[in-house]
């Protein structure tokens, strides 16, 4: 099942062609933290709600800020690492690798749910070095639209023939 | 590093890396382009060690306590570790941006600053953030085409932007960045930790054959303890003194003061 959802993202790519693309940039108002603007870019109000988004950003921003906490079990995974001389990275995971690991699945997850029906893509901010989240914007080259697994109110893209006035 | 899969043909990130890096192992280890400084560095500790462990280690672990080599053992283990985790992990690279993330970055200028008349010099590329409530200005790297992060700056001889950047050491073969910074301050801990003790020993060991044979025959006899002696002390006191105490006390004082960070860059 994760295949075919994988295979029609790529159906998307094939079937649409690349508009724009939309970054989000860093949100450095709260320090140096990983933390992404919540700010709604005006090129998508047509593409998706605005809650949706923000939703999406809020979780993502929720991820990186547990990657970067240092509780009591990443201070002994440091402790137990220094006394191995960082051997034991080579059998387990860190804590941060973890929380990246779920949000590349959560961002795979948005894309087939909420962003690909709407004819956009996520990009996982750690392929763009944690600067952006880059969003693609696709339109529609066919008539018969993006394949997707069925969402409730797609708007814009599932109409034929670019991306017009996209009736919800 | 990750795996684009494109067409059943595996194509891996590293060999798509514009920077002057050379990589090994599949892409797990990751180096700077001139690596002659840093064979010097492995030659230097494995030379001296295993001088240490070949002649004094026998004589003081009969005369004093097999714990000394054992000991020295463990340090010199851990310090090579942390040398090459240094040496081969990535500092914290910050991928250049594709060409549609540049041009957005260009429009964004030109929306800011008005376009530059031709054959006049353009203004130097700052943004102003809001880092709790301080104004910092983010420099734009002209060959990575972004606004680099705060404390990231631009390696020249790697050519590439680093995160929390320190400076491109050539005795660990690397830049020393956000991602490999705790290990090159263990490796420089731990080197001196072990070459203070190498050095102590040796002294130790001089001292206990001249008291049986003289101070003359104890040179004519262990010539090993001369690169130990001669290397040690040049090696703790006038590089890894500094480099210890820096790492150590320059974060404390400056923990989450953003004019410090400002200074530094």
């Amino acid at each position: 099942m994760w295949k075919s959802q994988v295979h029609n993202l790529q159906e998307l790519r094939r079937s649409a062609s690349l508009a724009t693309k939309v970054f989000i940039q860093r949100d450095y108002s709260d320090g140096t933290i990983c933390q992404f603007q919540t700010k709604f870019p005006p090129e998508l109000d047509s593409r998706i709600e605005r809650q949706l988004f923000e939703e999406t950003v809020k979780t993502l921003n929720g991820f990186y800020a547990e990657a970067e906490k240092i509780g009591g079990s990443s201070y002994l995974e440091g402790c137990l690492a220094c006394a191995t001389a960082y051997f034991i990275f080579l059998c387990m995971e860190t804590h941060y690798e973890k929380v990246l690991k779920k949000i590349s699945r959560y961002i795979q997850e948005q894309n087939e749910k909420i962003f690909a029906p709407r004819g956009l893509l996520l990009t996982d901010p750690v392929e763009r070095g944690m600067r952006v989240i880059e969003i693609s914007i696709y339109e529609d080259r066919c008539s018969s639209g993006s394949s997707s697994s069925g969402s409730s109110s797609g708007s814009g893209s599932s109409s034929g023939g670019g991306g017009g006035a996209g009736a919800r | 590093m990750s795996v684009m899969v494109v067409r059943k043909k595996v194509t891996r990130k590293w060999e798509k890396l514009p920077g002057r890096n050379t990589f090994c192992c599949d892409g797990r280890v990751m180096m700077a382009r001139q690596k002659g400084i840093f064979y010097l560095t492995l030659f230097l500790i494995l030379g001296t060690c295993t001088l240490f462990f070949a002649f004094e280690c026998r004589y003081l672990a009969v005369q004093l306590s097999p714990a000394i080599p054992v000991f020295a053992a463990m340090l010199f283990l851990f310090s090579m570790a942390t040398l090459l985790r240094t040496s081969f992990s990535d500092p914290g690279v910050i991928p250049r941006a594709l060409p549609d993330e540049a041009a957005f970055i260009e429009m964004e200028i030109e929306a800011t600053n008005g376009a530059v008349p031709q054959g006049q010099r353009p203004p130097p590329r700052i943004k102003n953030f809001q880092i709790n409530n301080q104004i910092v200005k983010l420099k734009y790297c002209y060959t990575c085409k972004i606004f680099r992060p705060p404390r990231a700056s631009h390696c020249s001889i790697c050519d590439n932007c680093v995160e929390r950047f320190d400076h491109h050491c050539p005795w660990v073969g690397n830049c020393v960045g956000k991602r490999n910074y705790r290990y090159f301050y263990l490796f420089i801990l731990s080197l001196s930790l072990l070459t203070i003790y190498v050095f102590a020993f040796n002294i130790v060991y001089v001292a206990l054959k001249s008291l049986k044979i003289g101070f003359l025959e104890t040179l004519k006899e262990t010539p090993g303890t001369y690169p130990p002696l001669a290397v040690c002390p040049s090696k703790a006191f006038l590089s890894y003194f500094p480099a210890c105490f820096l790492p150590t006390f320059l974060p404390l004082s400056s923990f989450s003061d953003i004019r410090e960070c400002q200074g530094l860059k």
